[in-house]
């Protein structure tokens, strides 16, 4: 059996190799330490070949790969699904938006339009009844306030669905995607304080 | 790049988590080395699986709840051991059906009726 010291040079020589996770660590020393183990046993070899043989034999060309395929088997589906969820909440967060500014804008297009028909509809009464009494003037007035009413209904309908499609995209928007940002930035900043 | 054998890589693809599972079933616990080795043994040579492919599955089993492990001291190292949780060993039987399958639906294609795995 290897002694401590030639354990440590494995351990090191995986610490260099740049692994941090120490549960994999502890596999691959006691794996590559088996595998030296028997070399010497059976090649009659010195510690020093038996290592380098079993490196060659153990470890892949790119030995962090192990390390980077463990991360990836342990952590994508969380991630994929997280990311999922952080991405139908940003578009959805982006159609509300998106409908929130066409509610408002046409809120305002026809409060505007409304205001200008009622000018043109007087502007042409006026041209037509040049010598107006006070029962057209009145019948006129009828006419512009219905017609005022009824586009500052609709107007205002529009408004309030403008409303209520911005309050559900900041919700969406809050709850599902900003979440998403500060996890994968914290995971991040974890990682590379694991690594300093 | 991970597997070294008679077989390509894409067809041993998919394959360790049965074949962790198989092993297990059979031991009551193994670690990683003896895995390897055993799977080697038992198939003459056949299917050697690289520590590079062995690792990562061990522990993502192990992350998913279907095996659990146990360190002992051996000499001046930890030696993990795995073994099967409850969850891993009521796995065992619908994978081993779901690859009996597979190989069924393969002798279809290609007329082999011998099976490989019992």
């Amino acid at each position: 059996m290897i002694n401590a010291g030639q354990t440590q040079q494995i351990r090191s020589y995986l610490l260099q190799q740049g692994f941090t996770n120490t549960e994999l660590i502890d596999d691959l020393v006691d794996h590559l330490s088996c595998e030296v183990e028997l070399l010497i046993e059976h090649g009659r070899i010195d510690f020093t070949s038996a290592f380098s043989t079993a490196k060659e034999k153990v470890m892949p060309d790119y030995a962090i790969q192990i390390e980077n395929d463990l991360k990836f088997l342990t952590t994508k589906k969380y991630n994929t699904m997280i990311k999922k969820l952080a991405f139908i909440g940003g578009y959805a967060s982006a159609v509300c938006l998106c409908l929130s500014i066409l509610f408002f804008s046409q809120s305002l297009l026809g409060s505007k339009r409304s205001q200008l028909k009622v000018e043109a509809m007087q502007v042409e009464h006026y041209l037509l009844n040049q010598n107006e009494d006070e029962v057209n003037r009145k019948k006129l007035s009828e006419i512009t306030n219905q017609f005022y009413r009824e586009n500052l209904v609709a107007s205002s309908e529009k408004f309030e669905y403008a409303e209520t499609f911005l309050i559900i995209s900041f919700a969406l928007f809050a709850a599902l995607y900003l979440p998403y940002q500060f996890y994968s930035k914290y995971q991040r900043s974890d990682q590379s304080l694991q690594q300093a | 790049m991970y597997y070294c054998s008679m077989y390509s890589r894409e067809l041993l693809k998919g394959i360790l988590k049965p074949i962790i599972l198989k092993l297990l079933s059979e031991e009551e616990r193994m670690y990683g080395y003896e895995i390897v080795q055993k799977v080697k043994e038992k198939t003459e040579g056949r299917i050697l699986i690289k520590e590079g492919s062995l690792y990562p599955t061990l522990h993502a089993l192990t992350k998913e709840g279907f095996l659990t492990t146990e360190s002992v001291l051996v000499g001046n190292r930890t030696r993990k051991y795995y073994s099967l949780t409850k969850k891993g060993t009521g796995l065992v039987a619908p994978t081993m059906q779901e690859l009996s399958d597979f190989q069924s639906t393969l002798s279809l294609l290609f007329g082999k009726q011998k099976p490989a795995v019992s």
